[in-house]
């Protein structure tokens, strides 16, 4: 934070002291208007003396002083409007309707604006004498106008040529005639640009002074298809042998007065794939741009491999980050995408090609290496993005949501591709999702996050059978976990006996703990864990069935008012508005108390604590 | 569209008309003095023209003030506009500050620069140097381009600055943390970044700021008036010379079709070099 502060008070300083130099001069003339005519000229200049007034009044007391200002605005406003109504029309031809040749025709018309001043001076000249245009205020707006136009019909082209062409092929579709075309969409959508080529126009006239000068009579009025890693030979990656781990301690991370890391305290272990996941705004990348050192942390400690390193710069973590949008340089080829930090890593050049070539052998991007990200499919810009993270080795990969942009079906590829990327390269990867079936697939230990702090850390298992809380219970899993209302009627020791609001009981082997007798809980219900009986825990109708093919979900409106999914066989012969009985397994029931908290179920579930990487053979 | 045509021809009109009258008066002989010698003189006055050292000399005024100050503005501009998109303490004013000067008219600059700041008695610039004991120096009659070089550059230095302010604010902040994160240090991202992605925006500058350096005029009008001798006269105040001083529309005209010709020789040249960034 220091730091922060000691860097902006230095930058302050020095853009304060460029723009006082470079405005100087105005204040300066400023000053002089309100000296003497005897301190105006004094030797050496004065910076104290009396002020006076009496400039002020002599430019008041010439009459001709506000006729020459309302001419500057008559005609700079006056030709504004007269060069845009022109160009409007002009520029859209020149945009849409004229062949390739534009350019040029461009360029040239261009060029005519710094003739006309110098070289065309004599015939307009001679021109405006003969219709009587000379002494009149009208004829400096009309040549204004025309000295003006070019530029602004060049400027109105190239934002009109920015409008997305997506959005008037879209017009066109709808019936849009050109005229729809240019008054609809291209105007509004251009207005930022108008506004400013007005702007442009109008101080370009307000300065002009040439014309006037010599117009007799007026005087200065002034991203992969699939198995692409498969292919990916062992040997020829080159393995990590150093541990990387990431230990967060009590972090906090606050914008202004706004807390949106709470104080979150977690270990992440060598090669683990864990997965932060939580409702948008949650924190989850801020959370990670604070791991990788683009946000400062405002309070708590980084470890990284058991060195504090919040105030390690980001380059030297030993971090690679895989950004959403993929941030890649539009401007550089693949190959140099790719070979970006190593070369300001000052690798040679020799080593800086191999690797890039082997990264590129193993996403499959050799044939692209010259291409431009603009050339590239969503999938390959991807598979780029990556490939600068694996160049550079690095102990940790982040990664922000990076699928989010690929369609389903390339997401599923990348999914598996992903988890195949981290067994081959051994590393460690934090990865953001706000995806619950990525979160689910891929990691190792998923961390769940609301407002600022962790629900709950575990393995995807864990989470799924031992939620912590309410929260938890209901982000895991899909379709989302049923909540039943209920009473507690007999705790005893190992097992609770909960009454539902339709009258029915059930024994759930939780540990009773704190519930006492008459207490409110919330039984969970999985779909999953749902049986269509005849004789149910609860009744009720069913509203909707979806089949799909080998599943059938349904929804069913319960007699005490809840609605209900429940999953059923794919060929159940459930139909809409059947009335039917739903029965569950107590040991797959969960029972919370009033303030939202699990309680602890008395058995764990026997996958519950398997980590993944446990029975990947590693060499 | 109904507008359309009328539109274009206008503006050919307008290019066209004016160009072809300019060509016919450089043949004829025509001097408003004398309006009844009147005739076609084949290239007499683009003799008269050539043979006159100011052309040479004008050309080459010409040429210099617009490099220097593209080299100035251009250069100066990309730096304090990476200083003025920092975050510090009253940003907003400093800005407004910094741009202030392209809202004075050139009219008005030159008198700051030429009464207030280098007049050799009672300029700031002078008491400055007097201040730490060297000679005041008669900036217009000593160095009198460069004078004006300085006066044109600090009109045109907050055009420069605001406009690649505007293309560094459309960078895309994830691309510069990609390159933090890859190790980029402050000049690694002015220079692999930050210049690259300018690219358009510099180009863009330097196209518009070519067009109105090639007819610099009142600065020149209101501080030398050209001279002394010819030293800071350029193509437009030649013409402008010849056309409202010595009142010979014939000469004037052949020295539009120069500048004319000059004006498309270095459009030529910025299209090759330029254009492709603009229409990329
Ligand atoms: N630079 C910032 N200044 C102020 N507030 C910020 C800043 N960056 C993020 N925030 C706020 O912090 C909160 C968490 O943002 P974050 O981007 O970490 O969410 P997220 O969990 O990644 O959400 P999503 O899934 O939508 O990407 C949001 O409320 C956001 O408005
Ligand atoms: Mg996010």
């Amino acid at each position: 934070m220091n730091k922060a502060l000691r860097r902006k008070i230095i930058i302050t300083a020095a853009a304060w002291a460029v723009a006082l130099l470079i405005f100087f001069p105005i204040f300066w003339m400023f000053l002089t208007g309100f000296k003497t005519e005897v301190e105006a000229i004094a030797i050496p200049p004065s910076l104290f003396f009396t002020p006076t007034l009496e400039n002020y009044v002599a430019v008041r007391e010439r009459a001709d002083y506000f006729k020459f200002f309302w001419n500057s605005i008559y005609v700079s406003v006056g030709s504004t409007v007269l060069a845009l109504v022109i160009a409007v029309p002009c520029s859209y031809a020149m945009a849409f309707f004229v062949g390739k040749r534009t350019k040029d025709t461009l360029v040239w018309m261009l060029s005519t604006k710094a003739l006309p001043a110098v070289g065309v001076l004599v015939p307009i000249y001679l021109i405006f004498r003969d219709v009587g245009l000379l002494d009149v205020t009208f004829g400096l707006m009309i040549v204004y106008t025309l000295v003006n136009l070019p530029i602004v019909v060049w400027m109105l082209f190239s934002f009109f040529k920015e409008v997305p062409r997506e959005v008037l092929e879209a017009g066109r579709m709808d019936g849009a005639q050109p005229k729809d075309e240019l008054y609809h969409l291209l105007l509004p959508l251009s207005l930022p640009g108008i506004a400013s080529t007005s702007l442009l126009a109008i101080i370009l006239s307000w300065n002009e002074a040439f014309w006037s000068l010599n117009h007799p009579g007026l005087r200065l009025d002034e991203p992969a298809p699939a198995g692409a890693w498969p292919h990916l030979r062992r040997r020829e990656v080159a393995r990590r042998n150093t541990v990387a781990t990431i230990k967060l301690t009590n972090i906090r991370k606050s914008f202004g007065d706004v807390d949106i890391i709470k104080g979150v305290s977690l270990g992440i272990d060598d090669r683990e794939f864990v997965v932060f996941v939580g409702p948008s705004g949650c924190g989850k990348s801020t959370l990670l741009r604070l791991i990788a050192g683009l946000e400062e942390i405002s309070d708590g400690d980084l470890f990284i491999d058991g060195v504090r390193s919040n105030d390690v710069p980001p380059a030297k973590r030993g971090l690679a980050m895989v950004f959403q949008s993929y941030a890649l340089y539009p401007h550089m080829s693949v190959a140099d995408n790719m070979a970006f930090s190593l070369r300001l890593a000052h690798v040679s050049k020799e080593e800086r090609e191999k690797k890039v070539q082997e990264a590129a052998r193993v996403l499959q991007l050799e044939p692209l290496l010259h291409r431009k990200p603009k050339e590239l499919s969503g999938g390959q810009r991807q598979r780029v993005a990556i490939g600068r993270a694996i160049v550079r080795n690095p102990k940790v990969f982040l990664f922000d949501e990076p699928l989010s942009n690929l369609d389903a079906s390339l997401r599923v590829q990348m999914r598996i591709e992903l988890t195949r990327l981290h067994d081959e390269l051994q590393a460690t990867m934090i990865y953001v999702t706000h995806d619950q079936v990525e979160a689910m697939t891929m990691a190792d230990k998923i961390v769940v996050l609301q407002t600022g702090l962790i629900e709950q850390v575990g393995s995807p298992l864990e989470l799924y059978h031992h939620p912590n809380n309410l929260f938890v219970a209901g982000f895991i899993g899909s379709p989302k976990m049923n909540f039943l209302r209920g009473t507690v009627t007999a705790p005893k020791d190992g097992t609770v006996s909960v009454r539902l609001a339709g009258g029915d009981s059930m024994d759930v082997p939780v540990e009773p703990g704190r519930v006492k007798e008459g207490a409110n809980v919330t039984l969970g219900v999985r779909p999953e864990h749902f049986r269509v009986s005849d004789r149910g825990l609860i009744r009720g109708e069913v509203l909707v069935v979806e089949r799909l093919g080998g599943e059938t979900f349904l929804h069913v409106k319960a007699t005490t008012g809840e609605l209900l999914t429940v999953q059923a066989e794919g060929d159940s012969p459930v139909r809409m508005h059947d009335n039917v009985g739903l029965q569950a397994n107590p040991t797959d029931c969960h029972l919370f108390d009033q303030s939202g908290l699990a309680i602890p179920r008395t058995t764990r579930h026997p996958l519950a604590g398997e980590v993944r990487r446990g029975s990947h053979s590693a060499s | 569209m109904p507008l359309k045509l009328p539109a274009v021809l206008l503006l050919l009109l307008w290019s066209i008309v004016p160009l072809a009258m300019t060509l016919w008066f450089s043949f004829q002989r025509y001097n408003l003095l004398n309006p009844t010698e009147h005739g076609w003189v084949g290239f007499e006055n683009y003799h008269f023209l050539v043979t006159d050292p100011g052309l040479a000399k004008s050309i080459g005024n010409t040429l210099l003030i617009v490099g220097w100050v593209l080299v100035i503005t251009v250069s100066l501009g990309t730096l304090l506009a990476v200083l003025f998109d920092q975050d510090f303490f009253g940003r907003g004013v400093a800005r407004v500050l910094m741009i202030a000067p392209f809202f004075v008219m050139p009219t008005v600059s030159a008198l700051i620069w030429k009464n207030m700041l280098m007049h050799p008695a009672n300029g700031v610039i002078s008491f400055l140097l007097m201040s730490v004991g060297l000679e005041p120096i008669d900036w217009f009659s000593q160095a009198p381009l460069a004078s004006i070089i300085v006066i044109v550059a600090w009109q045109w230095l907050p055009f420069a600055a605001l406009i690649l302010l505007t293309a560094i604010q459309a960078l895309d902040p994830e691309r510069k943390e990609a390159a933090r994160m890859d190790g980029a240090g402050p000049f690694s991202m002015f220079f692999f970044i930050i210049i690259p992605h300018l690219a358009r925006a510099i180009s863009v500058v330097v196209m518009i700021e070519t067009l109105f350096l090639l007819a610099v005029f009142a600065e020149i009008f209101v501080t030398t008036a050209g001279g002394p001798g010819l030293a800071s006269t350029n193509l437009a105040f030649l013409i402008y010379r010849y056309a409202l001083l010595e009142y010979d529309i014939g000469a004037a005209s052949a020295g539009g079709v120069v500048a004319i010709i000059l004006a498309n020789v270095v459009a030529a040249f910025l299209v090759r070099a330029i254009a492709k960034n603009i229409e990329a």
